[in-house]
């Protein structure tokens, strides 16, 4: 029997050891005029969560390849970050990530979650 | 009257907003605009998009005294309505029916756009939505 627990621990591990922080960002929405929500509108974060994350290509990496499931390229780069960093939170509904002076328009995202084990958090990204 | 683009679109964008919330079955369901960040559709629930394309334009007068003259624009402003599926359209159908309530014999003011030839399309079920589309074409001058 595979202990997920115990692997999710390792992917966490691996990723602090091997990535970066970065800040995943939940954005709000403000209209700039109430009355004409067309008009644009400013996008504050709403709610953040820090963490280690790793960036691979999405040509030469396997997680990477994991993410082109049509076959259309979409994203520059994957994020890999460790769901045991989320803070409870379901980041599969989270907009950006914001990488030192780079903010990352999260396009897809995918969780890997054996049973009920959170394990793996996937972003596709471009900017 | 007369309207720039900007206005045009926003006389467009006006009527269909004020029909939208003014319905208790379509005030609660979210709109996403053009070009508008951090939007998304949701994942359950209805939604709709709306859309306004330029198509034709051309000069409609000669010009007056002081060398103004008039262009007609028109094009098609579209809503695209997605309902959850499994009701028989039944959702469906009056969101649509308030988007074309919306359009239907209708112009604006003071930019004076009129929506003509309002139809719908079924577009079908795509996962969990049922999408219909509700267009208009719009016509309106600008003096310039």
């Amino acid at each position: 029997m595979v202990d997920y627990a115990e692997l999710a621990s390792i992917a966490e591990t691996l990723i602090e050891a091997n990535g970066r922080t970065v800040t995943v960002n939940k954005l709000g929405i403000t209209p700039s005029d109430v009355n004409k929500p067309w008009r644009g509108q400013s996008a504050p974060a709403q709610t953040t969560v820090s963490g280690a994350a790793v960036f691979v290509t999405m040509s030469d990496a396997e997680f990477g390849m994991l993410v082109q499931n049509d076959g259309v390229i979409r994203g520059e780069q994957v994020a890999l970050f460790a769901a045991n960093n989320d803070g409870s939170n379901a980041l599969e509904d989270f907009d950006q990530i914001v990488d030192g002076s780079v903010a990352w328009r999260i396009l897809r995202t995918q969780l890997l979650r054996p049973g009920s084990t959170r394990l793996l958090y996937m972003f596709e990204v471009a900017r | 009257m007369t309207a720039t683009i900007t206005e045009a679109r926003d006389e467009m964008f006006a009527v269909f907003r004020t029909a939208w919330l003014g319905d208790p079955a379509s005030a609660s369901v979210p709109v996403m605009w053009p070009d508008v960040a951090a939007q998304k559709p949701p994942t359950s629930g209805a939604w709709a998009r709306v859309t306004v394309q330029h198509n034709t334009g051309r000069q409609a007068t000669l010009s007056n005294g002081v060398g103004q003259r008039r262009f007609r624009r028109t094009g098609v402003v579209t809503v695209q309505v997605f309902a959850p599926t499994g009701d028989g359209q039944e959702f469906s159908d009056q969101l649509a029916t308030i988007a074309k309530n919306a359009f239907e014999g209708v112009t604006t003011s003071p930019g004076r756009v009129m929506f003509r030839d309002v139809r719908l399309r079924e577009v079908g079920q795509d996962g969990n939505f049922y999408q219909v589309n509700v267009l208009a074409d719009f016509e309106y001058d600008e003096v310039r």
